[in-house]
């Protein structure tokens, strides 16, 4: 092991364990709740189960209402695990250094400020990688059996949509990146720990508020009166009205149901009506979306804390 | 070492200094010759500490360049040949004192590990004590520990001995002077108590107000003034005689009827321009001579370097 | 071996303090030829003062012919400037060793002893050679043979 490394190793060794413990109990909570699960959902066919409107074996509705919590409790923790990595991990990384000014020590070594911040931002995203990996992948081995089904957790909750996949790694990432940037900015550990919080969950939110700004939604139409078709799985992005040469017009034009409806409908001459709905298959649109966000401004973090240290920018 | 043709151990030019909009430095320029063991003083707040940051690339200049061995600060070979003990002493809090040691050899090409080691046991330092739980001079001592560690060509040390209780200050300066001895190495070490440097420093640069006033070899720079004392003159302002060289004038004060003044002498002479006979004339000792640039106006007269060849 | 002492606020050089120091040592006897002086190193990690200051010492002893540089070896004393007369067996100090006996018991103290000693080397003097006689500094810091430099050496 190289000298900057085991520097960083000596100085990040707390955390990574910390994480260790995190993961150790997470995983030993999830395998037990994972086992008396899957005991439960073994033995039946749950093809018809998913979806708001699906039909479920009685025992198997039971076990969706008792393990949705535990998934939500582990879904906020997956979601807020970005956040605690930036101000724990990321803030402190180069904030404290600088703070406490032992960077002063650490460059004048024979080691170079790059080996010095490649060892210790290397170090960091490795563990950062390997936390969020593993809470993602306990989360989803928890939820797959009872996926999108009657009132549990969907795909498109931020609990599996922000907290699964490669999006909670990339997220992670990016929270390094962005506490390790403002820790160097801000030169004190306390203030850029608050910032590096409110910057990853400002982002989180940014994400979760427009992400589907950027997709289109998959238009079911269902002509007249007739009953539209059930939901499912997807994720539905609103109603709206059809007229003839295939213009669509607001849910707010008709807010009636029954006759009343129909009477508003023929009175605006629409012919039928849109479900605008996201279908579970852009769970992966979406996870790429979150990914290469998140990963371009890690990417674009790391580059100006690199250019900032090379230009020993407030350093001392 | 004695190769003319090797660069100086430290060479500044032009060298302008701003953080946040404030000028810390301005136009200071200078050689340290490798070999020498020079004092950095001035008053607090003259831009000590700045300039050691850009000794050691830490901080990059505004404006100018700064020469380590020839090599900028920060580079490979400038930080190999370079060890720092800065003012504040950092060291890291939660480590023990092995475990620094331990790391900091990892983190140097060349370490002399008996030596950190021995500067530490001289302390009776615990190597499994934790650093946050020593006193403020055993910390100092651990972090000269590290510089001298690192067998550095050049030691820059900023304030190293202000923690220190008299007998540790002597013992540290006499393994400084003992490294000097052994290794011909180049040391830069700033105090604002002069006479702490007297017997130490053979070279000497005064920072005031962001700017080089005096650098050069003590002894030469002693001998380029007078120290006047005499009868004032009672026609003139400053007592000054009137046919004195005022541009040449450091620093001159009256009490009563009695003139004392610091006076450059005039080129190729042993005595100032004009000098009257009433005057007593000496050479003045390295501290007259940096109390009277102090006390002077910042700026007047000019900045005066005089430029030695490598140290005997 | 000598062991050297550096006195910050003598006024006098320090480099002219060491090749006092060793002179009083020779003339003591506590140095004698063929004694290797100690190095450059070992003095300065002692008296913590710049090592050009101890070479600067050690030139002024080689100059005045007292010591000589053996390359590799070190500094050795090549002459002895202590003598016989002077010796703890030598009758003149058996003499004055009975002289002052006699003076402490007619009553004088060692001010009236030190001011008799001193008043007879200004009578018995050669002309011009008692000019520091009244100012004469601490034994260990003889005055200085050159015209001292009263301001600190570096």
């Amino acid at each position: 092991m190289n000298g900057t490394l085991r520097l960083a190793w000596r100085q990040q060794r707390l955390p990574a364990l910390a994480g260790l413990l995190l993961v150790t109990a997470c995983a030993v909570w999830v395998a037990v709740r994972h086992a008396e699960l899957a005991d439960i959902v073994g033995g039946h066919d749950l093809t018809a189960c998913k979806g708001w409107n699906g039909a479920c074996p009685v025992d198997v509705e039971v076990a969706v209402f008792d393990h949705t919590p535990g998934i939500r409790a582990l879904g906020t923790l997956a979601v807020l695990l970005p956040a605690a990595i930036g101000m724990f991990w990321g803030a402190p990384l180069i904030g404290r250094e600088v703070e406490r000014g032992t960077v002063k020590l650490a460059l004048t070594q024979g080691a170079g400020a790059r080996s010095w911040f490649a060892a210790r931002f290397g170090l960091a995203a490795l563990c950062a990688t390997v936390l969020s990996a593993a809470v993602a992948a306990l989360l989803a081995w928890w939820w797959e059996p009872v996926a999108n089904m009657k009132d549990g957790v969907y795909w498109f909750d931020p609990y599996i949509l922000s907290g699964t996949g490669p999006a909670a790694v990339a997220g992670a990432l990016f929270a390094l990146a962005a506490g390790t940037a403002i820790g160097l900015l801000v030169r004190r550990t306390l203030p850029a720990m608050g910032l590096s919080a409110v910057a990853v969950l400002a982002t989180t939110a940014f994400l979760t508020l427009f992400r589907r700004d950027w997709v289109t939604p998959v238009d079911r139409i269902t002509p007249g009166m007739t009953p539209k078709r059930l939901i499912g799985s997807g994720w539905s992005a609103g109603y709206r009205y059809l007229t003839p040469d295939g213009v669509q017009h607001p849910l707010e034009n008709c807010t009636f149901s029954g006759e009343e409806l129909r009477a508003c409908m023929a009175e605006h001459g629409y012919t039928g009506r849109v479900h605008k709905v996201y279908p579970s298959s852009d769970f992966w649109t979406f996870q790429a979306i979150d990914t290469a966000v998140y990963l371009g401004l890690a990417a674009a973090l790391v580059a100006l804390t690199a250019v900032l240290l090379h230009r020993r920018r407030g350093l001392v | 070492m004695n190769d003319p043709t090797a660069p100086p151990a430290i060479r500044a030019q032009g060298i302008h200094h701003s953080f946040r909009g404030k000028e810390a430095l301005a136009d200071c320029g200078f050689e340290l010759p490798t070999g020498r063991i020079a004092a950095l003083v001035g008053p607090n707040g003259a831009g000590k500490s700045t300039l050691f940051h850009l000794m050691t690339g830490l901080l990059r200049p505004t404006r100018g360049e700064m020469r380590v061995f020839g090599a900028a600060p920060g580079t490979r070979t400038a930080r190999e040949r370079t060890a720092f003990v800065s003012q504040d002493k950092p060291l890291h809090q939660d480590f023990t004192v092995a475990e620094t040691l331990d790391l900091f050899r990892r983190l140097n090409r060349h370490w002399d590990a008996a030596k950190a080691e021995r500067i530490v046991r001289d302390g009776d330092i615990p190597p499994k004590a934790r650093i946050g739980s020593l006193s403020g001079g055993k910390r100092t001592r651990v972090a000269l520990a590290l510089a001298f560690g690192k067998q550095a060509d050049l030691l820059l040390l900023d304030e190293p001995l202000a923690d220190l209780d008299p007998l540790v200050r002597h013992e540290m300066t006499g393994l400084l002077m003992a490294e000097a001895a052994d290794r011909g190495i180049t040391v830069v070490i700033s105090s604002h108590v002069l006479p702490e440097l007297e017997n130490v420093c053979d070279h000497v640069l005064l920072l005031q107000s962001g700017r080089i006033r005096l650098a050069g070899d003590t002894q030469d720079l002693r001998e380029a003034y007078t120290r006047v004392t005499g009868r004032a003159d009672p026609d003139t302002p400053d007592g000054l005689p009137a046919a004195a060289d005022r541009s040449a004038v450091v620093h001159a004060a009256t009490t009563g009827r009695q003139l004392t003044a610091v006076i450059r002498n005039a080129p190729g002479s042993a005595l100032p321009a004009g000098a009257d006979a009433r005057w007593i004339t000496a050479k003045p000792s390295l501290e007259e001579l940096l109390l009277a640039h102090l006390r002077s106006t910042p700026g007047a007269p000019a900045p005066h370097t005089v430029q030695t060849g490598a140290a005997a | 071996m000598i062991e050297f002492q550096v006195d910050r606020h003598s006024g006098v050089a320090t480099y002219l303090q060491l090749v006092n120091q060793v002179k009083q040592a020779l003339r003591l006897g506590v140095l004698e030829p063929g004694d290797r002086l100690p190095t450059a190193r070992a003095v300065v990690e002692a008296t913590a003062i710049n090592p050009n200051t101890v070479l600067k010492a050690y030139r002024e002893l080689e100059r005045e012919g007292l010591v000589e540089p053996r390359p590799g070896r070190g500094t050795f004393v090549t002459r002895s400037l202590s003598r016989p007369e002077a010796a703890a067996d030598s009758p003149l100090r058996a003499d004055l060793i009975a002289w002052t006996a006699r003076a402490q018991a007619a009553g004088l103290g060692r001010a009236d002893i030190l001011a008799l000693v001193e008043a007879a080397l200004a009578d018995t003097a050669p002309p011009g050679a008692a000019a520091d006689g009244g100012k004469a500094p601490a034994p260990a810091h003889p005055a200085p043979t050159d015209p001292a430099d009263p301001a600190p050496e570096p």
